[in-house]
């Protein structure tokens, strides 16, 4: 086991953000740390980046107490904020050559690093400009990269997609893939869960501090025993027809979206399906359009809290 | 890290040379307008009409800092109360000063009574013996009274010619708190005073670093946490020092500022308070959040301090105890105590050694202070 966070607490005055915590994570593992915002999902991976120190419990890496001695992980975690932390003035370049230089690396070293993972994040054209004429997705990328150039082996990223164009978002799942595929084990926090269920092959869902459920996806979904469900859309007000929907034998949920559609959930497999849909043609009952709707990790996590993940 | 730090500094070189340029313009400023054509008038009465006390008063002309006038003792003291002039000086045995309230001036004409009235106690003297050495080596009769009247007038053509041989003024003096300069004064006080601001700009960059998140970088990483503080102390040492070596050097070269003879040690003391004040500055930059606080704080601080520590005045005029013992909490006073003596002097003494004892404490004193505030701070 690479990293194990026991019983983790840590309070602000009377208000605790985490709450008790425990999880691990595997060499080469990518390990999802999902949860709405306020979750304390940053505060976790802080904790666990050395940033702050928690109130109790125990974070061990490979075996040592990083709690007591932080020397011990910090030139082994590639730590990547949720917040973009580079100096704008300075170029992409200056800004990889500097932060590697906190890790030891310079002269030859560093310039090659620079140039391996440049070609990682996909920057290597613009690395001389100044960081203040990137887009946000390339500040991202750069932004990434500082967390890499010194070969970690675990990488903590705390929301790197936020507020970036689904190219960039692409290209940074990529990159996890590929830190996958290089044998890095990965901590990813995000409240979008299909980053997530893309790239995570355990997931821990946190909430007011605490995890509230933790697997793969699929043991998530069988945990929560969520049906899949059907979108349907009428040429006629769904009011005239809603009855005799609740009424077939194998509806168990109908929910109203708005005057023309609503999402029906039934027992059973994709079987029920057919026949649900077989009998609102024979009552002619104006259905334009159906859309599958298989169960998620945002629907598993409605279930657990009744709220949604960005809520 | 150190590298990156200065890496930055590049980005605001403009900034420094303002800041440097306005420091010195100010400096320049203030110290010369003690040096301009004002001059304060001084009622004079001499009761005795001896030619000491008439020698004193042609000094006092002669020096022209200020407009003498002689009045009788009434209407000298109407004069000063009807604030037409800066004080009455009464000459008989003893001098004595009315004013009515004490005044910057009043140090400046008390360093030249003394050192008028201590020349002429040292040519009585030098007399005397000039006297005592004829008599008893010579067999010729000599006049006392004409010989030492002789010396006298001998002497004062000598000192005027700059031949014979000057009489160091410096020497006789009793208190170096009552030689006051006004133009030495203010000179150091504003330039002590004017480098503090660009000390605490660029400490402020760990601020900086805070906001951007990248000093959660700095944490995460394997440097130290006392690498980090001093490789932001460092560039706002560098800066500092910089700027007080220019300062001194041009107020030197540009504007005829005589810093004395001792120039090498006045540095020395001078970059010893720039340690102390990036240390402070880093204790100040440790008790606020972000850079609009610093702000916000900065000059009350600052300029607290430096009116506490007597950049703006000399600390002479002061009479409150309590005001004087914070001062004594302020690197400002020690710096321009142990420049000043050095100016005046024109040699190290226990006062140097003080002032750069007292500066290096007050430093390191700061500087944990800091270091623990930062602490405290960051694993909260």
């Amino acid at each position: 086991m690479m990293l194990e966070v026991k019983t983790l607490k840590k309070k602000y005055g009377e208000f605790t953000a985490v709450d008790g915590i425990s999880l691990h994570i595997n060499k080469g593992e990518v390990v999802g740390l999902l949860g709405p915002n306020g979750a304390g999902k940053s505060t976790t991976i802080s904790m666990i980046a050395t940033l702050f120190k928690p109130n109790s419990g125990e974070i061990l890496f490979e075996g040592e107490n990083i709690v007591k001695n932080p020397k011990v992980i910090q030139p082994f975690i590639g730590y990547v904020p949720q917040e973009i932390a580079l100096y704008e003035t300075l170029s992409g370049y200056e800004n990889l050559k500097y932060f590697g230089a906190l890790y030891g690396l310079s002269g030859k070293a560093i310039k090659e690093q620079i140039q391996r993972i440049s070609k990682i994040i996909g920057i290597e054209d613009r690395l001389k400009d100044r960081v203040s004429t990137y887009s946000g997705g390339m500040k991202r990328r750069i932004n990434i990269g500082v967390g890499l150039l010194h070969n970690p082996k675990l990488v903590i990223m705390d929301e790197p997609t936020v507020g970036i164009d689904p190219q960039s978002r692409n290209h940074i799942l990529e990159t996890v893939n590929k830190l996958k595929s290089e044998g890095i084990s990965v901590l990813y926090t995000s409240h979008y869960m299909e980053e997530v269920e893309a790239i995570c092959e355990r997931i821990y869902i946190m909430d007011h501090g605490k995890i509230i459920a933790d697997g793969t996806q699929e043991a998530l979904l069988e945990q929560s025993k969520i049906q899949s469900g059907m979108k349907l859309k009428f040429e006629k007000p769904v009011a005239q027809i809603v009855d005799q929907i609740k009424a077939m034998a194998w509806v168990t949920q109908v929910q109203i979206l708005d005057e023309y559609e609503m999402i029906i959930r039934s027992s059973g497999n994709g079987s029920s399906h057919k026949d649900i849909l077989n009998a609102l043609m024979a009552m002619n009952s104006g259905l334009i359009s159906f859309d599958i709707q298989k169960p998620d990790l945002e629907q598993v996590f409605l279930h657990m809290t009744g709220r949604g993940l960005r809520d | 890290m150190l590298r990156l730090k200065l890496r930055l500094l590049k980005d605001n070189t403009s900034l420094y040379v303002i800041m440097i340029l306005m420091s010195l313009l100010l400096t320049a400023v203030f110290g010369n307008a003690f040096n301009g054509d004002y001059k304060g008038t001084i009622f004079i009465e001499d009761t005795t009409n001896s030619v000491e006390n008439s020698d004193l008063i042609h000094t006092l002309e002669q020096e022209g800092s200020f407009d003498i006038k002689l009045v009788s003792h009434e209407e000298g003291l109407k004069k000063v109360s009807g604030r037409e002039g800066l004080m009455f000086i009464q000459l008989s045995d003893e001098i004595k000063i009315f004013e009515l309230k004490p005044t910057v001036e009043r140090y400046q004409i008390e360093k030249l009574l003394n050192d008028a009235v201590s020349s002429r106690n040292t040519l009585e003297e030098y007399s005397e013996k000039v006297y005592q050495i004829i008599s008893e080596n010579s067999e010729i009769a000599v006049d006392k009274a004409s010989l030492v009247q002789m010396v006298k007038v001998k002497v004062k053509v000598s000192e005027k010619n700059d031949k014979v041989f000057t009489l160091d003024h410096q020497i006789f003096k009793a208190d170096l708190l009552s030689n006051f300069d006004a133009k030495i004064h203010y000179m150091v006080g504003m330039t002590l005073f004017f480098v503090t601001y660009s000390l605490l700009f660029t400490v402020g960059d760990y601020l900086e670093d805070r906001r951007l998140h990248t000093l959660d970088r700095m944490m995460v990483s394997p440097i130290s946490r006392f690498q980090i503080l001093t490789a932001n102390v460092i560039p706002a040492f560098l800066i500092g020092a910089f700027q007080i070596v220019v300062m001194i050097l041009c107020g030197q070269y540009l504007f005829g500022i005589q810093w004395g003879t001792q120039v090498g040690l006045i540095l020395i003391i001078g970059i010893m308070y720039i340690f102390t004040m990036t240390a402070l500055s880093f204790f100040i930059v440790s008790l606020v959040k972000n850079m609009s606080q610093l702000g916000a704080i900065s000059p009350i601080i600052l300029t607290g301090m430096g009116m506490l520590g007597g950049c703006m005045w000399p600390l002479e005029i002061i009479s409150s105890k309590m005001l004087l013992t914070l001062a004594n909490l302020t690197p400002h006073r020690w710096a321009i105590h142990g420049i000043e003596t050095l100016m005046i002097t024109g040699r190290a003494s226990e006062q140097t050694v003080i002032a750069v004892g007292i500066l290096f404490l007050m430093g390191c004193v700061y500087m944990v202070l800091a270091e623990r505030m930062l602490a405290y701070k960051i694993s909260d």
